[in-house]
């Protein structure tokens, strides 16, 4: 019972997880930073 | 929207102050940034590497200071869209704050050039301040430059800086904080009598036409400005072009072309202001212009371009492979050792070593590879190479229609397409620049060259050996660019019809790479693979897992054991079978082990779709496997990498003894059709995939740009374009290459 909770809880996060960064990946604006190459300063909440 | 509408205060409310850095391109503008922020801005040693406004904080004891990065111009012509930023941000125009402080930063070793583009932001009346960059490159050049005689000249303070190394950074910081307490302001140029009553006829007809903050220094662009996006639209909105006409007719009968004679009084100042400060003492060091020779030479610097390209590649495929093992070594043993923790929850288990580890792990063995490229990338960049290879496709590009302007974008895409998408906003033509962009994602980017690696390692260095596997991997990296280049000459020829325009370079001096940049650059890139590994890649590795593994129905396995049984039976009495089936460490039992888990797999409901898509990736020697991992991966490429781990690594052999995704690779057959018990993986379907890979846009996130720097119709056909063409290049391949009976076995 408790294996099928912790399965199903780990399924249910990841799917989640993947809408939101779809959610992001196509409501952020251009140049602000898409954290896909690395070549923006995403790193840092300081940039705007 | 009227671009001389929306000015804002310079400075809102409670905002520190901002201070924008502007110059011509690879002056050191983010380098500096870098410096005065803390933050980590891309810096290279070619022209056009910033794009876009960047801005961070920079935190001193006199308080906060917002620090613009701007894409470098070398005039106040705003002709492509790099530029526009640069104007929309001086002018404060379109919500954009007006700097409260302009940080010129020049380049030392040229300064004529460079102060054009002052003498011109004079008309802008923002406070200055000049930063005198790349001090030491002009020493080492023989310039003695004046720097306090050129501080009393302009009226503003000039500091000596060497952004590489952080000399004057202090003093610049305390300049700043300075020349925002007491502004100082640039001498404007002394007009002749038609331009200033040209200017003041076109202010009247901008006023009376209802636009009525327009600065001087925007009358001027429009005045003299032909082609501008930054004045075009007013112009189309407000009719002024009589006006304008107007305007020139009066400089014309003063004797002046209104052509050129901006340029002509702007350096007439500059050659007063330059009186004196700049001395030459000693030859100017010829090397530089010896090995330019050399390097843009037709035939021979197109060699070496090939050359350097060709060793980066073998490298990337010889001198990672240790460490390459050592991960997967590392992967492996976290597998058997968590696997061991969890022998109690089958489920769990499964999920966790067949899924996760098996996913992640598979991707992180190619951090090694990434981590090379990157390096390779950036000393290449920051030597001044990158310039010289834009000048030499210049002329290998002309014929498609796509000018040396493209190949910075084009070689960014090579990293990555995201950044390189971009970079195209430095070309002025739109045809020129929307060409560009579609072709930059066929560039093979860093997220292709795991799948590349996994099937050459797999099938083509066992039997050619290293440097033929070199080889592949150098040819396969040129597979999206073989395919561009013809497509862009297809669509400029009937299509577009792109009028060829002349390319001007600035070729950078060649420079020492600075180990700081590089180790950064590849810290920067491994972490964001790693990252990716262990969130988006983990998320879809669970997924992809939980697809595959159910619904797994009791039903499947005992149907899978009756089978088994049955073809056992017809080789030996079926008694036999049973009792061999009682001993679970029977070479008999294990078989049945991988036969229920075959089951399994093909009733999954990704076993199910994948079996039901198959059939369109056929022609291409896909099996549901292959088919499943290309539709897996159009989100992110690598992805396929994780799929195929958790594919074979739930179907693997149980008494192989290991699950290595080689290994398994090598030995995976066709279980159903006309192609049954014959090798998946031939080399046909292998350089299938490949070049499918090569050409397919396989990037949620470049679709994303794509459609933000273009529009989504664009998008969505370079998608379906670029996915058919991967599609028809890949079934032409296999089609062919199955007519060879040996590269079949």
């Amino acid at each position: 019972m408790m294996e099928g909770v912790i399965v199903a809880g780990i399924i249910l996060a990841s799917a989640i997880y993947l809408g939101v960064q779809v959610y992001r990946k196509y409501s952020r604006k251009s140049g602000s930073g898409c954290g896909s190459c690395g070549s923006c300063p995403t790193d840092t909440p300081r940039v705007k | 929207m009227n671009p001389f509408s929306a000015r804002r205060s310079s400075v809102a409310g409670t905002k520190p102050c901002l201070v924008a850095l502007v110059g011509n391109p690879n002056t050191g503008k983010s380098t500096i940034f870098n410096r005065l922020t803390g933050l980590r801005q891309r810096i290279a040693n070619y022209p056009g590497v910033t794009v876009d406004r960047k801005s961070g904080r920079m935190r001193l004891e006199a308080g906060d200071f917002e620090i613009v990065d701007l894409p470098g111009t070398y005039s106040l012509t705003a002709v492509s869209h790099d530029e526009r930023v640069v104007m929309d941000v001086l002018g404060g125009r379109r919500n954009m704050q007006r700097p409260d402080l302009l940080v010129f930063v020049l380049d030392a070793t040229n300064l004529k050039r460079n102060l054009f583009l002052v003498s011109q932001a004079a008309e802008l009346g923002l406070p200055t301040l000049i930063a005198l960059n790349q001090c030491d490159a002009a020493r080492r050049n023989g310039l003695r430059i004046d720097a306090a005689r050129l501080s009393r000249r302009l009226g503003v303070p000039v500091i000596e800086t060497v952004g590489s190394n952080g000399l004057g950074m202090d003093e610049l910081k305390a300049a700043i904080v300075e020349a925002l307490e007491a502004p100082c302001f640039l001498p404007r140029i002394a007009w002749p009598e038609c331009i200033t009553a040209g200017c003041v006829m076109l202010r009247d007809g901008i006023c009376t036409l209802g636009c009525k903050d327009i600065s001087d220094a925007e009358v001027l662009r429009v005045l003299f400005d032909r082609e501008s996006v930054y004045t075009e639209p007013v112009l189309e909105k407000l009719r002024l072009r009589d006006l304008i006409h107007e305007a020139h007719d009066g400089i014309r009968s003063s004797g002046l072309s209104p052509g050129s004679v901006e340029a002509v009084l702007h350096y007439r100042h500059i050659e007063t202001l330059l009186e004196g400060v700049v001395e030459s003492s000693g030859p100017i060091a010829r090397t530089r212009e010896s090995v330019d020779r050399l390097l843009l030479h037709r035939v021979w610097g197109t060699l070496i371009f090939f050359g350097v390209m060709y060793a980066v590649f073998q490298s990337l495929y010889t001198w990672a492979a240790p460490m390459m093992d050592l991960v997967s070594a590392g992967t492996d043993w976290v597998q058997t050792w968590v696997a061991g923790f969890l022998t109690g929850t089958p489920v769990l288990q499964s999920l966790v070593c067949d899924g996760i580890l098996a996913g992640v792990g598979g991707v992180l063995v190619f951090l090694p590879q990434i981590l090379l490229l990157f390096f390779f990338i950036s000393v290449l960049e920051d030597t001044g190479y990158v310039a010289r290879a834009a000048f030499l496709m210049d002329k290998l590009f002309g014929w498609c229609g796509l000018n040396g302007k493209s190949f910075v974008p084009l070689l960014s895409g090579y990293a990555c397409a995201i950044p390189g998408v971009m970079a195209a906003r430095t070309i002025e033509d739109p045809k020129a620049r929307l060409t560009t962009i579609l072709m930059t994602p066929f560039m093979s980017c860093s997220a292709r060259l795991p799948i590349y690696i996994l099937l050459i390692g797999t099938f083509v260095e066992p039997l050619h050996g290293p440097y033929v596997a070199g080889w592949v991997l150098f040819f396969m990296h040129f597979v999206g660019v073989g395919v561009a280049l013809p497509l862009a000459w297809v669509l400029n020829r009937f299509f577009l019809r792109v009028k060829p325009l002349p390319f001007i370079l600035e070729m950078p001096d060649y420079r020492l790479p600075i180990l700081r940049n590089v180790v950064h650059r590849m810290w920067e890139r491994g972490r964001e693979f790693v990252l990716r590994a262990g969130t988006v890649i983990l998320a879809f590795s669970v997924i992809i897992w939980a697809l595959l593994y159910f619904p797994h129905e009791e039903s499947v396995a005992t149907g899978a054991r009756a089978e088994f049984v049955q073809i056992q039976s017809a080789e030996r009495p079926e008694a036999a079978v049973l009792a061999a089936l009682q001993n679970p460490e029977s070479p008999t039992s294990l078989r049945l082990a991988n036969y229920v888990d075959a089951a399994y797999i093909e009733q999954s409901f990704l076993g199910r779709f994948g079996k039901t898509v198959q059939p369109v990736f056929d022609p291409a020697g896909f099996d549901w496997k292959i088919t499943v991992g290309v539709l897996s991966s159009f989100p992110a490429r690598e992805v396929i990498i994780a799929t195929m781990g958790i594919i074979y690594n739930l179907g693997s052999d149980v008494d192989e003894g290991s699950t290595d995704l080689r290994t398994v690779l090598q030995k995976e057959k066709w279980t159903s059709g006309s192609r049954i018990g014959q090798p998946v993986y031939t080399m046909p379907v292998v350089f299938a995939i490949m070049v499918f890979f090569a050409l397919c846009m396989q990037c949620g996130a470049t679709v994303a740009v794509v459609a933000k720097e273009l529009n989504w119709w664009w998008a969505t056909a370079s998608f379906f374009g670029m996915t058919a063409l991967a599609w028809v290049a890949a079934v032409a391949i296999y089609q062919t290459a199955r007519m060879i009976p040996i590269l079949m076995s």
